[in-house]
């Protein structure tokens, strides 16, 4: 028995599968370089019009330098000023104010009472020792004292001494603690 | 062999294609889409520095020149550049001869405590102890005149050598040594970076400055407007 082999369809079925595949290799390598080429521009095109955005902006940022830079003048006496005000207003903050501390003096001052000796310390401690020439000008200087106590001026009111000498006078210190 | 000559020439155009397009796009394209990011940061960064100069321009125009220099002049003539003794003096003289107090010596303090606080490290003080003799009211007024004048003076302290109590008066006739402290402070070096915000004087600063219009005044001559041009735009100013 003789046998037969269709060679015709074979090779004619590889060249058709062949040439499918060459068709699908050459559209895909093309497609390829089609897309690369798309992304290339647009890619290329963003980069160029953002450096004319940049070197825009650059023009625009010099020109605005130039303006502020004209008005320097302000700038300076607005920076000397303000620093200077901060630093004026440490120095209030530190400052103590000794009006207050003389018209606490003035107040305990009461008919009948009169300084001997009077000191201001630079923490504003007042140290004042005095004379009452009687009991009720004592007890008044008290007075204005614990109204000065009452009123939360220092936070330390202190009596060191106080004592009666011959002439019936009351003789006495005191220290007022900020 | 010529069918596997043929097969291959028909395949090499493309897969030279392709790999041309992946060279291309792995040592070209990317690099350029990198270049394209770090452009748009810096063009957003560029604009965004363009706004606050904007800002800044703005703000500088809104400010009156005259205005700033009046209130410059007042802050200088509070807190002056340069440490001057002699005026340090001349000041506190007046302020003795305006209250009717004796003026019997004075002595310039070696060691003075600094101010605390912000921007205090560039305060330079400078004291000055008084003897004086007074009565009681003649201080008190004293006192009221130093703390309200300019320049700003700071009493560091009253000591009292002797109080000779009147019998007539309670208040006492005083002698003693009182302590006074000046200050100035230097210029700032430049005015920092174009970029930086101007220093904001606020509605308080205004009030705190109308409120020292109101401060007693001591001038030898009068004032001038003081000529101010600091560097501008340094961002180190060490650096040469």
């Amino acid at each position: 028995m003789k046998k037969s082999f269709n060679l015709i369809d074979k090779e004619a079925k590889q060249a058709v599968l062949l040439l499918k595949l060459k068709r699908k290799v050459k559209l895909f390598a093309f497609s390829l370089v089609g897309v690369f080429i798309v992304v290339l521009i647009l890619v290329m095109g963003v980069l160029l019009l953002t450096k004319n955005s940049i070197q825009a902006s650059q023009r625009k940022k010099i020109l605005i330098e130039n303006e502020i830079k004209s008005l320097a003048n302000i700038e300076t006496l607005a920076a000397v000023t303000a620093g200077r005000i901060k630093m004026i207003n440490t120095i209030l903050q530190e400052r103590k104010s000794y009006s207050p501390l003389i018209a606490d003096i003035e107040s305990i001052s009461v008919t009948g009472f009169r300084i001997d000796g009077l000191d201001i310390l630079a923490d504003g401690t007042i140290k004042i020792s005095g004379t009452c020439d009687s009991l009720e000008s004592l007890t008044n200087f008290n007075n204005q004292v614990e109204e000065l106590s009452r009123l939360k001026k220092y936070s330390q009111i202190v009596y060191p001494s106080v004592g009666r000498n011959k002439d019936g006078k009351y003789n006495l210190s005191l220290e007022l603690k900020p | 062999m010529n069918k596997l000559e043929s097969v291959f020439r028909d395949f090499a155009v493309p897969i030279i294609a392709g790999v041309l397009v992946v060279m291309l796009t792995l040592f070209f394209l990317i690099p350029k889409i990198r270049e394209v990011f770090s452009l748009r940061r810096e063009l957003t960064a560029q604009n965004n520095q363009i706004s606050k100069l904007s800002r800044k321009l703005a703000d500088l125009k809104s400010l009156s020149e005259a205005d700033l220099q009046t209130s410059a002049n007042l802050v200088l003539g509070v807190l002056p550049v340069n440490q001057d003794p002699f005026k340090t003096l001349a000041v506190a003289e007046k302020i003795f001869l305006d209250s009717r107090i004796f003026l019997e010596s004075f002595k310039f303090l070696n060691s003075v405590a600094s101010p605390s606080g912000e921007n205090a490290e560039e305060i330079s003080p400078l004291g000055i102890s008084f003897s004086f003799s007074a009565n009681f009211n003649n201080f008190k007024e004293m006192i009221k005149k130093t703390e309200n004048i300019l320049p700003l003076l700071k009493i560091d302290g009253v000591k009292f050598g002797s109080v000779e109590a009147s019998e007539s008066a309670s208040m006492p006739y005083l002698s003693g040594k009182i302590s006074f402290i000046s200050f100035s402070a230097p210029l700032p070096k430049d005015i920092g970076k174009i970029d930086k915000e101007i220093p904001k004087i606020s509605s308080k600063d205004k009030d705190f400055i109308d409120k020292l219009k109101g401060y007693l005044t001591f001038s030898e001559e009068p004032m001038k407007d003081v000529n101010l041009s600091l560097p501008a735009g340094k961002d180190n100013p060490f650096s040469f």
